[in-house]
Order: structure tokens, then sequence, then C-alpha cells
């Protein structure tokens, strides 16, 4: 996470050189090459017919569908009409729930097997050892326990969460450049309590960082997974009942909106964290 | 010597062997050594000949294996903010900018916030980075880095100063530059200061008396008393004959020592 030096500085270079030469010049449009060639090929299999339109319905009524669900207009997409938004913030509802406790945990948890040998031998084996199990195969057990409801969706979030926080803060606590620590002892900071509010914290929270990002990211992955399964709403379960109908383009339509909404938060996330580790910048 | 009146830091009979496997190094015989009030004293000697590990004993990072290390004639059990340090690796705290890095001491904070204000802008017109005061530190040459390091070691009002090669990594005119300014430093604030060091024209420049280790078991092979007014004129006979006769000592110790590639 951390950003090489790319600041030259004002002594040695003349500032009105430097800002000169890093003014934003309007380039190509590059990453819109991928995304409309994807477009144009679907098109042309769906025109063509060189596929059932049924499996690859045209972009007008992907779109019109998508719109169909935004506004309930038109009807088409019956009981999704007028109702993506509603979906779209139970998933986002329980993405949020479900990060917050992983994610806090994680930190926490994470913080405390980087702090203490000890702590780090009891828990960290079991931990790793639970950790290859896929957040999908936890999906009977989680709905065996909590039924299907809220529960077992945000209880999978937050296991994603969990691990992939709980490994990066414990590593960022562990790894703490101990010259640095040596510092804040000689400063006057000798108790445990000091040296982790004055150093540890600070130096783990890159890490911390990367590992809040990563566990989003999974935290969509989990909601997605559990909605097929364990709840009766969300873009997941639309995305699973749009199959069962084989409606190609309300299927098109969640993923989207799944795409949209994780890239969304990831971004929420790293302005947030510019705004922390703003000595990084 | 044992704790001599006015010495500020005392090392008395003082060793020290790490053990690694069934290996034991003994990385500092049996050795005393004074630090007085208000002075500079260089511990200078090859790489392995122990000053590093003589210093952090002072700070307190390390304990030794015997003997005392004395600060004041209350012994030293741990890193304390009474004993300043400033590290080869600057040390800076990233997240902190300077005008942070500088007030982070605990006897800093432990004032008004009127009363940082003024010991920050003091220690930041000491070293003449005031007009840096809201830079982080990864925006600071080697050497400013390295300034901000004394002036937080500084400010947070510490009884001697111990500095373990702090411009070992910075290039030869930076190098210069921050050896004259410490010499200001010195005669404005007549800290005690204990630098370590194994560039022997630095150790002339800087010291009032240079310790001379040598290596393997390290020990103090001589204490030499330098008479020359500060600043000094490198260029000038009298610091030439200094410098002469310092390298001799140097080489004899390295001579005397049992013969290892990393000492050639």
């Amino acid at each position: 996470m951390i950003v090489s030096g790319e600041k030259v500085e004002s002594q040695v270079v003349p500032v009105g050189k430097v800002s000169g030469t890093k003014r934003p010049t309007i380039g190509f449009p590059y990453f819109l090459i991928a995304p409309i060639s994807i477009m144009i090929a679907w098109e042309t299999v769906s025109r063509l017919h060189l596929m059932p339109t049924l499996l690859f319905p045209s972009l007008e009524t992907i779109v019109l569908t998508t719109l169909d669900t935004l506004t309930g207009f038109w009807g088409t997409t019956q009981w999704y009409s007028g109702a993506l938004l509603t979906h779209a913030s139970a998933s986002l509802l329980r993405v949020a729930t479900g990060f917050a406790i992983g994610g806090s945990l994680g930190v926490a948890v994470g913080i405390l097997a980087g702090l203490s040998d000890r702590m780090c031998r009891t828990i960290d084996p079991t931990l790793q050892f639970l950790r290859p199990v896929p957040i999908t195969a936890w999906i009977p057990l989680a709905v065996a326990w909590f039924g299907i409801h809220e529960r077992p969706a945000i209880f999978l979030i937050a296991l994603g969460t969990f691990f992939a926080t709980y490994l990066n803060a414990r590593h960022g606590v562990k790894y703490v450049d101990p010259v640095l620590v040596r510092a804040a002892r000689m400063l006057g900071y000798n108790t445990r309590w000091e040296v982790l509010r004055t150093v540890v914290i600070w130096s783990a929270l890159p890490n911390i960082f990367t590992g809040l990002r990563i566990g989003l990211g999974l935290a969509w992955m989990c909601v997605v997974a559990a909605e097929m399964l364990a709840v009766k709403s969300g873009l997941g379960y639309m995305l699973w009942d749009a199959y069962n109908f084989l409606r190609i383009d309300l299927i098109i339509t969640g993923m989207i909106s799944i795409a949209l909404l994780g890239y969304l938060s990831d971004r929420v996330l790293l302005l947030f964290q510019r705004i922390v580790l703003k000595w990084e910048q | 010597m044992g704790a001599v009146s006015g010495a500020k830091l005392v090392a008395d009979g003082v060793w020290r062997t790490f053990t690694t496997g069934s290996v034991e190094t003994h990385a500092i015989a049996e050795t005393s050594l004074a630090v007085f009030e208000g002075e500079f004293l260089s511990l200078l000697g090859p790489s392995g000949c122990g000053k590093t590990t003589l210093l952090n004993l002072f700070a307190g990072f390390d304990k030794p294996s015997g003997g005392r290390v004395l600060l004041d004639r209350r012994e030293i059990t741990g890193p304390g903010p009474d004993r300043g340090v400033v590290f080869q690796e600057h040390a800076l705290f990233p997240w902190l900018t300077v005008r942070e890095n500088v007030g982070a001491g605990k006897r800093v904070k432990a004032e008004s916030r009127a009363g940082q204000k003024e010991i920050v802008d003091r220690q930041l017109e000491l070293v003449g980075l005031s007009a840096f005061a809201s830079y982080y530190p990864r925006q600071l040459s080697g050497g400013m880095k390295q300034r901000v390091s004394i002036a937080r070691a500084l400010a947070n009002a510490p009884e001697v100063l111990l500095m373990d090669e702090p411009f070992a990594a910075l290039d030869a005119i930076t190098r210069l530059q921050l050896q004259d300014e410490l010499v200001r430093i010195w005669k404005q604030t007549r800290m005690t200061i204990l630098f370590v060091t194994h560039n022997i024209e630095e150790a002339v420049v800087l010291s009032d008396r240079i310790a001379v280790m040598s290596p393997r078991p390290g020990r103090i092979r001589e204490v030499i008393a330098i008479d020359l007014p500060k600043p000094r004129d490198p260029n000038s006979p009298e610091f030439n004959a200094v410098e002469r006769h310092v390298r001799e000592v140097l080489w004899q110790g390295i001579d005397a020592a049992p013969n290892d590639p990393a000492t050639l």
C-alpha cells in the first residue's frame, strides 16, 4: 500500500517546472475499449441469432430491463419491476453489517495475536485450519443454526471479512519496525499500552486497511452466495430467481448492480484510507 | 574506573556475551568507561568491535552479562527519556509531521500546549528546519531526517544524548554539514554526548575524548583526549597530528586482534 515517493523536492527542481510537467493531459480513454468491444460482440451474437436470443438478449432489452427494475415503468420484470433499489439496499445493508462485525473482530483479534506470542500460538493454528474452508461450505451450517433469515447471511459475511482482516492486522502488528519501538521507548513510552498506542497501531494501519479492502471484496462475494441459499431478498436472491425463470437480461442487471456496488464501496473505503493514511500521499 | 564524581554515564566492569546455539560471542570484554557532564565522547572502532553494543547498554535496549551501567550513579535498567537516542536509520515516525515528531517525546507532551509549541519551535530553529515543520519524513532528504531525529531527542530534555552512527548512511558532503551542525549544537547546549562512529576524521572533528575500541573481543584500547578548540580545522597540523595518533592506536588494536577476514 506504500505509494513510492514521486514528489520531487522543491529545493532541487524549480517548482514551476514541476507543476508544468505534472499537468494532466486528456488521454485517450483506453478503459472504454474492452467494454465497448464486449458490447459489440454481444450485440452481434444477439442480432445475427448466432446463439438463442433467450441466452443472448439484445443490449436494448438489458437496458430496458434495468430501467424497469429501477423505475417500475413498464412492468416487464414482473415482481422485480421497480424493486432493484430495494434488493440492492438489502444486500448493501447486509454487507455493511457483516463487514462491520467481521472487520472489527478481525482487526481486534489480529492485533492481539500480533502483540502476544502466546495469544498467537493459542488461536492462530485453529484459525489457519478453518480459513481454507470456503464460505459456501459454511452455508448449510449457518442455515441450520440460524434458519432462512438475515442472521445466516450476516454470519457468513462477517466470517469472510474476519479472516482477511485478522491475517493482515496480525501481520502488520507483528512486523512493526523494532527501531520505531526503541524510539518510542527512549522517548518515555515504556509500557505495553503506550508502545501500542504510539507506534504499533500506527505502523500497522496500512496493513489493516489492506485487510479491510480485501475483506470488503470478500463480503460482496459472501453476500451473493448467502442470498442465493440463505435469504429471500437481495441481489444474490434476484440473480438466482432470474436464473430459475431464465431471464438472462435480469441476471445481467443483477451482476452489473453487484459490480457497481462493490466498486463504489471499495472507492469509499479507499477515500477513507487516504484520509487516515495521509502521510503516505 | 568506578563511579567518578562528575561522571554522567558510567560503565563499571561491563561485559556482554551473545549466545547463538552453542557459539558464544564476546561482544564486549570487561570494560569500564566514564562520560563526564558536558563532554562529547566518541566510541571509535571497526565494525564488530562492540561499540553499538556498548551504546545499547547505556540506552537500556540491552542488558550487560555482567557489571553495571549507570546514569548519575543510578543503575540503568531499561530505556528512558533521560537518555535521548539518535539512531543510524533516523527512526522518525512516518505518520507524524516534522513538528509532531519533534514534539513526540513523553516529557514534551507533559507540557502545556503553549509550552510544547515553544519547545518544538526552539528545537526546529536549532536544527534549521522551521520551514519544514509541516512536512512528513518521507518528503525530507536523509540529512534533514537526521536533523529532525536530533531535534526530537533534544526536545525531550534528556540528561545525555546517545548517537549511534547517526551520519553513516549520509553522503559525504551532507555528513560534513551535519558534523558542523552538531559541533554548533553541542557548543550551544553543552549536552553530554556519547557518539558511536567508525569514521576517524568524524571522531576527531567532534570529540573531546575518543575511546578507541578493538574487536574480538570488543574492548577499549585507549581513551584519547583532544584539547583543540571547536570548531576544528581538519587541515591544521594539530588536527592531523591527532588524527595520525588515533589512526595508529586503531590499527594497533586491529592488528592485535585475532585474524579475521572481516577486519582486513
